[in-house]
C-alpha cells in the first residue's frame, strides 16, 4: 500500500489544480496563505479525494467485492462522499467557479469479497480523515470550515466501522 | 456569528462545550457503574474527555477567555441508558463543529478539530455498542 501522503498526494494532484494544497499535505510547506484562492486549492483537492473515495465504493459494489454483511455500510458510505462532493461542489458554484471533472479512479485489483477489499476502502477513509484535519485549520471562510469539520466526523464514522469489521484497534 | 453556527461568541461556544463534555462525563460514569462489562471503556472515554477538557482550557488562556466550568461540579440524576449516552455524544460533536468557525486561530482550530474527531469515534463506538445489544 502507499504511503499516505503519497496517495493523498496523488489523488490532489489527480485534480490537476491543486499544488499548493498538495505541497502542504506533502509536508513540503507548513503553512497556506488564509485567502480565497487556498479555499479554492483546498475545496478542489477535497473533491478528488471524493471522488476517489465514491469511484472506490461503486467499484468495490458493482464488482460485488464487499462482504456481504458489510455491504450496507459500503452503501451508507458511498451516499455519505456523494453528499460530501456536492456539497463542496455547492460551495464552489457560490463563488462563481465550476469543478473539473472527476478523475479516472484506478479499478481494485481484488477479483473476490475479503478483508483486502475492506483495508482499501479503509485507506481511502484514512486518507480522508487525515487530508481534512490537517486542511482544516487552513480554511478563511467560516460556510466551508463548518462544512470541513461535518465531513471529517463522517470520515472519522466510516474509518471506525472498518476498524471494527478488520478486527483492528478501535479505540 | 458565524455562518450556520448557533453561537454568538467563542466564550459561549466553550461554555456549551464544557457542559455537554461534561454531561457526557456524567452519563459515562453511569454507563461505568451499571454495566460492570463496561467500566474499562468508561473510563478510557473519561480519560479521553478529560484530555479534551485540558484542550479545551488552554485553548481558553490563548483566546483570552475566562476558566469554564468544572465538570465536577455538575450534578444531576442520569442513568446508563446507552442511546442518551449515543446522544450527549453527538451533541458535543455538534458543538464542537459549530465552535470552530469561532476560533479564528488555525492551530486551535486543528486542535479542536483532532477532538472532535475523537468524540465522533467514542459515538461509533456507542453506536456499534448498542447495535451488538440489540443483536444478542
Amino acid at each position: 500500500m502507499k504511503g499516505r501522503r503519497d496517495f493523498i498526494r496523488e489523488a490532489a494532484l489527480g485534480a490537476g489544480l491543486v499544488s499548493p494544497v498538495a505541497a502542504f499535505l506533502a509536508g513540503e510547506v507548513t503553512v497556506l496563505a488564509k485567502s480565497e484562492e487556498t479555499d479554492v486549492s483546498i475545496l478542489n483537492a477535497a473533491l478528488a479525494l471524493e471522488n476517489e473515495a465514491i469511484g472506490l465504493y461503486a467499484n468495490a459494489l458493482s464488482r460485488d467485492l464487499v462482504p456481504a454483511g458489510l455491504r450496507d455500510y459500503a452503501v451508507e458510505f458511498k451516499g455519505a462522499h456523494e453528499g460530501h462532493r456536492d456539497t463542496q461542489i455547492e460551495i464552489l458554484r457560490e463563488r462563481g467557479l465550476e469543478p473539473s471533472a472527476p478523475h479516472h479512479v484506478t479499478p481494485l485489483r481484488e477479483t473476490t469479497a475479503g478483508d483486502p477489499v475492506i483495508r482499501r476502502l479503509l485507506s481511502i477513509e484514512v486518507a480522508a480523515e487525515s487530508a481534512y484535519l490537517r486542511l482544516i485549520g487552513q480554511i478563511r471562510t467560516n460556510d466551508y470550515l463548518l462544512s470541513a469539520a461535518f465531513i471529517v466526523v463522517d470520515e472519522a464514522r466510516h474509518q471506525t466501522i472498518w476498524r471494527r469489521a478488520l478486527g483492528l484497534s478501535i479505540y | 456569528m458565524a455562518a450556520g453556527s448557533g453561537y454568538a461568541s467563542r466564550r459561549e461556544a466553550f461554555d456549551a462545550l464544557d457542559r455537554l463534555a461534561a454531561f457526557c462525563g456524567m452519563r459515562l460514569g453511569a454507563v461505568g457503574r451499571e454495566r460492570a462489562e463496561a467500566s474499562v471503556l468508561a473510563t478510557r472515554f473519561l480519560a479521553t474527555l478529560n484530555r479534551h477538557r485540558i484542550t479545551r482550557d488552554d485553548a481558553r488562556r490563548r483566546l483570552a477567555l475566562p476558566a469554564g466550568i468544572d465538570p465536577a461540579t455538575q450534578t444531576g440524576a442520569v442513568d446508563g441508558d446507552l442511546s442518551a449516552l449515543r446522544q450527549a455524544l453527538d451533541d458535543l460533536m455538534v458543538a464542537y463543529a459549530e465552535s470552530l468557525p469561532l476560533i479564528g486561530d488555525a492551530s486551535l482550530v486543528s486542535r479542536l478539530a483532532v477532538d472532535m474527531v475523537e468524540v465522533s469515534k467514542l459515538r461509533t463506538i456507542v453506536d456499534l455498542w448498542a447495535e451488538a445489544e440489540a443483536a444478542a
